[in-house]
């Protein structure tokens, strides 16, 4: 196979590394790897509205998760109440300052970021062209992603609710149900991208 | 037959945006057109690195099962629990869902992830009968599934938060939290670290 001089018309998978001549797919069609199966890109166009609206969505339940009270605990009269981030400032306030860091990062700090970068990249794109910063955004998104632990914190508070629930009264606050919908709103987003159509639409909209 | 991988061609893509470049002589790497990441054609000491964060996440996953990982006071009366033993309270009191829900994501999922990465890097080392693809599928569940061990300390650090009732009830964080902190995070670094890529090019090397 004698690659040609526009490379642009070669995909490389990214589990095997096997080229592929890059070919125009139906809407809906997925393309996988001809060895390994891995997918390689697809035609999800027109989404891009639709994961704009989910993502504004998104930073507004951010804010609501944040603002208000998160979850309440009760017994026999005393009562505590705390917000989405009180568990990372409690580590802070035991001196595990490192810890506290972490989970400040991976729950409020990274998510902030990656909302903000989508907002960047999906907001111009939207309305047909590439953004000033998009590149630099989608860049940080795509590195920041596994640090993104919103949804694995959640599951923690729901056993903490569990466990808790057992020997204690407990109220779910607007935080919490904000929270909820922030994670489901990340979710359906990133079932409506698809990472490499954004890079694509950014370098031929430029 | 040589099949044409990017490499092979003389290309590398960009592992961020997936662009393709002609590799520079001498494997200096390059800077992505497209979006300024490093390009490489393969991640640079792999298994060194792999090897090494994988290492120091077994040491550490020693005293985060030793250790502590919260105590309680409930009515004066004090209770230390490891991750073990907490998990056996929980069985105990009857919450079945929830001890198998942190004994998955705190014991199994860590020494799934230490035994797979062993796997892989050994059969990069000596060469393995199993299928690269199934490896390449059995290294993307691993990733996938690593950062979700994080959970046992995200439930450590919310009842802290929560139940600070004074004389009733309280809870603190055990040291074992940051050594298991500090392990899921050495074990995702170090499947990230591992190119799978490694394992097609072995398994090509073998075939010739």
């Amino acid at each position: 196979m004698s690659i040609g001089e526009n490379l642009e018309r070669y995909v490389a998978c990214h589990n095997c590394d096997l080229l592929h001549h890059r070919v125009d797919l139906d809407p809906g069609a997925t393309a996988r790897c001809r060895r390994c199966g891995t997918r390689l890109y697809g035609n999800r166009a027109g989404r891009i509205n639709q994961a704009f609206a989910l993502t504004l969505a998104s930073v507004l339940f951010f804010l609501l998760a944040n603002a208000f009270p998160f979850l309440g605990v009760e017994v026999q009269g005393a009562r505590q109440e705390i917000s989405a981030l009180s568990a990372a400032v409690s580590l802070f306030e035991r001196d595990l300052t490192g810890l506290g860091l972490f989970a400040m990062a991976v729950i409020f700090i990274f998510p902030l970021i990656q909302l903000a970068g989508m907002l960047a990249v999906l907001g111009p794109l939207s309305q047909g062209r590439p953004g000033p910063m998009a590149r630099r955004a989608l860049r940080a998104v795509s590195t920041l992603a596994p640090w993104n632990m919103v949804g694995i914190y959640l599951l923690g508070v729901l056993i903490s609710l569990v466990k808790i629930s057992a020997m204690a009264n407990v109220t779910l606050g607007i935080a919490f149900w904000a929270f909820v919908a922030l994670v489901a709103c990340n979710l359906w987003a990133a079932f409506l991208i698809d990472r490499d159509e954004l890079w694509q639409q950014l370098e031929t909209a430029a | 037959m040589t099949p044409t991988t990017a490499r092979n061609a003389g290309l590398a893509a960009c592992r961020v945006c997936g662009k393709l470049h002609r590799l520079a002589a001498g494997g200096v790497p390059r800077r992505c057109q497209r979006c300024g990441s490093a390009v490489r054609s393969r991640r640079r000491y792999s298994l060194q690195n792999t090897w090494a964060l994988l290492v120091t996440g077994l040491l550490l996953y020693l005293p985060a099962n030793i250790f502590p990982i919260m105590e309680t006071q409930t009515f004066g009366r004090p209770e230390e629990n490891t991750i073990i033993s907490g998990i056996l309270v929980l069985w105990e009191h009857g919450s079945y869902a929830i001890a198998v829900v942190v004994f998955l994501a705190s014991m199994v999922v860590p020494v799934l992830k230490f035994l797979v990465l062993i796997f892989l890097l050994m059969s990069i080392h000596r060469g393995s009968p199993v299928a690269a693809g199934d490896k390449v599928r059995l290294y993307r569940l691993t990733e996938v599934i690593g950062p979700w061990s994080m959970v046992d300390v995200f439930v450590v650090a919310l009842l802290v938060a929560l139940i600070q009732l004074g004389g009733i009830a309280s809870v603190r964080p055990g040291v074992a939290i940051v050594a298991f902190a500090a392990m899921v995070t050495v074990t995702m670094l170090a499947a990230m670290s591992f190119d799978p890529r490694l394992l097609w090019d072995k398994a090509e090397q073998t075939h010739d």
